[in-house]
């Protein structure tokens, strides 16, 4: 009897030294994402994939160092630790976590298309998790919306929301908000070039450039006085030199700002948009 | 105690807190040996995480062993990859104080290096001069070849062409190989290319748009641009006179087109001088590209 009660605590000391020496570095650096020292954790996290290449849970870590890599605004390194870690994962359901991380980067450094792409090769085959599936549903249809494919976010939302009631009703009022999408604002670039042939000025005006609008008002005015009164005074001469070459010049770029303000004006919006509906979604899965 | 334990157990109990023992305080002193921060330094190099090798290797240095120089190269050669050109300086600096150097001409070149990616090219150059002197008997090192491409390096971005060129000769004397004279032949010829890239001043610009509208522009190679200015501003001056000249001084129109001109004049010079700025920074940019990939390929810095 002795002999058992000092045995037994004397292996589970022998083992839980073992196990510590494996994880140490891990813990070490655990604990400095806790503190907020990424950059040491970075370190630590390396050291022990550097220092443990066979540990069975290798693909954990690469994902932490992914995580940490992430949040230090490290894309590149991240996008590398999450590489390997799909490669070590040793089953589906891990290497769908490591996915969703993968996905959850790309949009964090604004790349909604390659995060889709992610999620749809999850989607593919998927892991037999549902609550995993449910995040990659969530993501994918937050990428489509970032990435502006407001016909495809919707099958993403739905299939998130399941079978659970109030998600299915809070989603279609969602959905029904994305389907109206001539509520974005819209500044229509032939409307503002055409604007601006009549009106110098006035297409940046309707996109709401409004300096830049008075600005071509009040140059291309002055111009085409000049060249009324040269004509006016039959100084055809001075009206070829100054006149046509102004008229290329200041005309035409007032036309060609028009049509630029036009499609930045749609871009803005479109990207308000969907970052309206983002938030609303992220107050859903509060 | 001991009327209690059988020789078995004591023995059994002993074997056991040996193992207890091994696996944390052997393993933790293996990781940290020597060889295994080399190696994880050298895992971190080879993802490309420069700046974690040098700081792992910074640990070794830190220990006090013998071969210091090399490390200390080691190091330098990683902080400048990371682009930490300071820390680089800062390193090579402190190994230079230390006495009975094996590698001083390599650490002197790191320094050199590591001033000249801080656009400290005085003090590279000055650098460079002194050791171009030291190492010019020397057969061995390869510094004798570098360093003066080093040092024109320097020169040619002060855009000292003769200096970099009367350089150039220096390497071209320490070059070995053929692949090495090939090379520095070939910087030979980006060094001509550079001197004769265009170099455009903003205050010339500035100066030349306030003589003549426009002039400014066509000066920095925007010929087209400054044909147009000028239109711009003589008519607008023309048809300010012309109001002026047939309702006096009391003319809207001469007002108005006199206004006009002249905020354009104003602004003509300054988009002059912006433009000729614009052009020298890219000229600068194509200089240093130009010379930096010559420089490479011939194998410094």
């Amino acid at each position: 009897m002795i002999r058992f009660v000092l045995v037994v605590p004397l292996l589970l000391a022998c083992l839980s030294q073992a196990a510590w020496s494996q994880s140490a570095y891990v813990d070490i650096a655990d604990r400095y994402v806790r503190e907020g020292n990424l950059d040491a954790a970075i370190t630590e996290y390396y050291r022990h994939a550097y220092l443990h290449p066979d540990d069975e849970s290798l693909s954990s870590v690469y994902t932490k160092l992914g995580i940490a890599c992430r949040d230090a605004g490290l894309l590149q390194p991240a996008l590398r630790a999450f590489s390997t870690a799909i490669e070590k994962s040793r089953s589906p359901i891990d290497r769908a976590r490591v996915r969703i991380e993968l996905a959850l980067t790309h949009l964090v450094f604004d790349q909604p298309l390659q995060s889709q792409l992610v999620m749809m090769r999850l989607l593919a085959s998927p892991p037999g998790d549902s609550l995993l599936m449910m995040r990659a549903h969530a993501i994918a249809g937050v990428a489509c919306l970032l990435s502006h494919q407001w016909n495809e976010a919707p099958g993403y939302l739905r299939q998130w929301a399941g079978g659970r009631p109030e998600a299915v009703a809070q989603t279609e009022q969602l959905i029904a908000i994305i389907s109206d999408t001539s509520s974005i604002p819209h500044r229509s670039p032939t409307a503002a070039i055409i604007m601006s042939a009549i009106i110098p000025g006035l297409g940046q005006i309707y996109c709401g450039e409004y300096l830049d609008g008075l600005n071509s008002m009040a140059l291309n005015g002055a111009m085409i006085f000049n060249m009324y009164s040269q004509i006016e005074q039959s100084r055809w001469v001075a009206l070829g030199l100054v006149g046509l070459p102004l008229v290329s010049r200041y005309y035409m770029g007032n036309l060609e700002h028009a049509e630029r303000y036009a499609n930045e004006f749609n871009e803005r919006a479109r990207r308000s948009f969907a970052a309206e509906i983002v938030r609303r979604f992220a107050e859903m899965n509060r | 105690m001991s009327a209690i334990l059988r020789p078995f157990s004591a023995a059994l109990i002993a074997v056991l807190m040996a193992c207890a023992a091994v696996p944390a305080s052997s393993q933790q002193s293996d990781a940290m040996s020597d060889d295994r921060i080399l190696g994880f330094a050298s895992y971190l190099e080879g993802l490309g995480e420069y700046r974690r090798a040098a700081t792992e290797l910074e640990r070794l240095l830190a220990r006090g062993l013998s071969n210091t120089d090399s490390l200390t190269l080691r190091i330098g050669s990683l902080y400048i990859r990371a682009d930490a050109h300071g820390l680089a300086e800062r390193a090579a600096r402190e190994q230079l104080t230390q006495p009975g150097l094996s590698l001083r001409p390599q650490l002197q070149y790191l320094l050199s290096h590591a001033l000249y990616r801080q656009q400290r090219f005085d003090e590279a150059s000055e650098q460079l001069s002194v050791l171009i002197a030291e190492v010019r008997s020397s057969d061995t090192s390869t510094v004798n070849y570098k360093a003066p491409l080093l040092a024109a390096l320097c020169k040619a971005e002060q855009r000292r062409w003769d200096d970099a060129r009367a350089d150039l000769s220096l390497a071209e004397i320490a070059a070995r190989s053929g692949e090495q004279k090939a090379a520095v032949a070939g910087l030979k010829v980006v060094i001509d290319e550079s001197a004769a890239l265009p170099q455009k001043s903003p205050f010339i610009a500035g100066l030349l748009s306030g003589i003549l509208p426009g002039a400014g522009k066509v000066y920095t190679g925007h010929t087209l641009d400054g044909v147009l200015s000028f239109l711009t501003i003589a008519g607008f001056g023309y048809a300010a006179y012309d109001g002026f000249a047939s309702d006096g001084s009391s003319s809207v129109r001469g007002w108005i087109f006199g206004s006009l001109a002249g905020g354009l004049y104003l602004g003509n010079i300054y988009g002059s001088a912006l433009s000729a700025s614009i052009v020298r920074d890219e000229a600068t940019r194509q200089l240093q590209l130009r010379l930096r990939t010559g420089f490479a390929i011939a194998g410094a810095p």
